[in-house]
């Protein structure tokens, strides 16, 4: 799925590391690692509470870019 | 025009399942595979007899194998401190990987266990005392380990929820998991319901032919074949409650 972020960005900002960083909104570590990694991408729920931690909009930490084969 | 297509296929389908079918009962036969048919009641006679000797090599191939996974996970300092772990830390990687082999090795040896125990049971055993302490014994082990790795992992993540010897502990720890999580446990539930439902012909066949072949007889048909109506509705039972919530 072509949703990119820069939650990693956002979380050094913070100084937080990924264990914190889910315990605040209330998923695992690996959960965190995961959309880090582009590998899952967040319900509109977790997506919103990570914004609100990182103090950015949703825009700000999640970028969606079309596959040239869907549009 | 394609519902005609569609009932032509399934025919065809049906048609060259029959042929196969055919052709190797055919060809079993005229290998005199036959002579073979008490092959079924030997093995089983095998398997009884050598069954603590079985037990004991379960527990070398997979109860030992989980301790050594366990331990090393343990060994494995998770990070949790100080480092905000802006590159991956392979440490949790490799956590991970250890706890999921032990838990796998752990489950093995769990139902194996069960299944050497329901063959030990018999008079025909010569180590029948033996056998039946051996499985008590290691049950308890494996259920004791099974216990704790959900209480260091309940320790580690105190979001997970659910009372590891409690018959709703499955339910529990299931609510309490993350969407991701969630998501993995239902995708891995369908992909293994899609195999199984595979595996289950592929084994009733197996059987069905085991019958007219090895006198197996009629047991293992109606309880494969049991096995798989259980499956098929306990999957569109939820299915309904699901949709229901």
């Amino acid at each position: 799925m072509p949703l990119n972020n820069s939650l990693k960005m956002y979380r050094a900002k913070l100084g937080i590391n990924q264990a914190e960083m889910g315990r605040l909104v209330g998923v695992s570590r690996q959960t965190i690692s995961l959309i880090e990694r582009g590998d899952y991408s967040p319900s509109v729920t977790l997506a919103i509470k990570l914004a609100r931690i990182c103090e950015a909009t949703v825009e700000d930490i999640f970028i969606y870019e079309e596959n040239e084969d869907e549009k | 025009m394609k519902n005609k297509k569609d009932a032509l296929k399934l025919l065809l389908i049906m048609l060259v399942g029959g042929i196969v079918g055919a052709t190797s009962s055919t060809v079993l036969h005229a290998l005199e595979i036959d002579r073979l048919s008490d092959l079924g009641p030997r093995l089983m006679e095998h398997l009884v007899v050598h069954s603590l000797w079985y037990q004991i090599g379960a527990v070398v191939i997979f109860f030992v194998p989980t301790l050594l996974w366990l331990y090393k996970a343990k060994k494995i300092s998770v990070d949790d401190s100080e480092d905000i772990d802006l590159e991956e830390d392979p440490n949790n990687q490799l956590f991970d990987k250890y706890l999921y082999r032990g838990l796998l090795f752990n489950s093995v040896y769990f139902v194996i266990g069960f299944i050497l125990f329901g063959l030990s049971a018999d008079i025909r055993n010569p180590f029948f005392w033996s056998s039946i302490v051996v499985f008590l014994v290691f049950m308890f082990l494996s259920s004791y380990i099974e216990v704790k790795v959900v209480r260091s992992m309940q320790k580690a993540d105190p979001m997970k929820k659910g009372e590891p010897t409690s018959m709703k502990f499955n339910k529990d720890f299931l609510e309490s998991c993350d969407e991701a999580e969630k998501l993995q446990i239902y995708k891995s539930g369908y992909q293994s319901y899609a195999f199984t439902q595979t595996a289950i012909m592929i084994i009733f066949i197996i059987m069905f032919v085991s019958k007219l072949h090895f006198e197996l007889g009629n047991l293992p048909i109606l309880l494969v074949g049991g096995i798989w109506l259980l499956q098929l509705l306990s999957y569109f039972y939820y299915a309904a409650k699901n949709e229901k919530n």
